[in-house]
């Protein structure tokens, strides 16, 4: 029996060096093998008709959506790693949604609980009427073991809550 | 609805596929928990003292069965709900099934959910929140060997008992997790097993 101490830490064999800009190892862990591609098929197929605006960028199950976000597609980073992460690489919070722009952070969940990010990856703005401007944000995000997609800022499975903030790692120099 | 329709609403691929949408394990039981299947199947085995048996006979079962070694255990995602199930009605018992659990092959979450039972990581639905998160969740693993060292065969379902003796030794299961590492470093240990896992 091989029991692993000390999962995702520096020195666990399926994580890899990954760090903050503080130095701080951001604990992560790179599955073994895939699904089978069977299931692969069903969770291509599973939001077709319930998500249809939402396009397939990539099909695998090595890494999620924070590992998408804060480790180039390398590896799974838990959740609760967030807020070190945003912390320590100096994100900042973006007051309104009308400020977001390319690149930055998008982060569902329910209240401050965060289940889910993405990253903003076009800003539409549309005229609606005379002159009412509505922008439409598109995320790029990795849905669990599904796909990573592009999609709708509010089209995500249900489970994942709605945006609850978005944050960014822009550096003004003005 | 049957213990027997229960099992397999929760072995279907719709059911599993859900729960692959987690991120990470507290996601993961964010979404179980919700199920139906599985609230019924909990509430079965609250009521009912022989479902616990037969659900942890169904585990046994299914850390068995031979799987193709290319992909993922198919199995990973109903493990992973049946140990998180077991371990809200019967802690010791889902520490057993975890130990069985935890050598199988090629899991994900079932082997993050049987870590997280015998290392004793909070599985709380709220303990990821954000002000968690730029805290420190440790790992608690100053329960991890009580939990293990608890451990024996007077919760099993007597007609399991011999079978489980026979493929492992709780005592030198617990000899292989060394105690005296429980900093960040991971290592990987080996204990002895009166046979091998079945599985490839």
């Amino acid at each position: 029996m091989e029991t692993i101490i000390g999962r995702g830490g520096p020195s666990d064999i399926r994580s890899i060096p990954l760090a903050t800009k503080l130095r701080t190892h951001i604990e992560n862990e790179i599955p073994e093998v895939e699904p089978a591609p069977e299931t692969v098929r069903e969770m291509i197929a599973m939001f077709a008709q319930s998500h249809p605006l939402a396009k397939i960028r990539s099909v695998t199950s090595m890494y999620n959506c924070m590992g998408m976000v804060f480790a180039a597609r390398r590896t799974y980073i838990n959740m609760d790693r967030l807020g070190l992460i945003l912390r320590e690489d100096g994100y900042e919070r973006v007051a309104h949604e009308n400020d977001v722009q390319i690149g930055d952070v998008v982060v569902y969940g329910d209240a401050d609980n965060p289940k889910h990010v993405g990253v903003v990856v076009a800003v539409d703005v549309q005229l609606e009427g005379s002159d009412n401007r509505i922008r439409r944000l598109t995320v790029m995000s990795k849905w669990g073991e599904h796909p990573e997609y592009f999609h709708p800022l509010d089209q995500v499975p249900e489970r994942y809550g709605r945006p609850i903030a978005f944050w960014t790692d822009r550096i003004s120099r003005q | 609805m049957s213990f027997e329709s229960l099992i397999i609403e929760i072995e279907s691929h719709p059911f599993v596929l859900r729960a692959m949408l987690a991120s990470d394990i507290r996601t993961f039981v964010d979404g179980i928990a919700l199920e139906p299947k599985v609230i019924d199947l909990v509430n079965a085995l609250s009521m009912e003292p022989h479902t616990k048996s037969r659900l942890f006979a169904h585990i046994l079962e299914l850390t068995k069965q031979r799987t193709d070694v290319r992909y993922r255990d198919p199995h990973d995602v109903p493990l992973a709900v049946y140990l998180w199930m077991l371990n809200a009605i019967d802690p010791s018992l889902a520490q057993l099934a975890a130990q069985l659990v935890c050598p199988v092959p090629r899991c994900w979450w079932a082997a993050k959910m049987s870590h997280q039972i015998l290392f004793g990581q909070p599985l709380s639905r709220d303990a990821g929140r954000i002000e968690d998160s730029f805290g420190s969740l440790a790992v608690q693993f100053s329960t991890a060997n009580s939990a293990i060292e608890r451990l024996t065969f007077t919760n099993i379902p007597s007609e399991l008992a011999g079978d489980i003796a026979e493929r492992y030794s709780v005592s030198s299961s617990a000899q292989g997790v060394q105690s005296s590492d429980r900093g960040p470093n991971a290592f990987v240990s080996s204990t002895n097993h009166q046979s091998g896992n079945p599985r490839t």
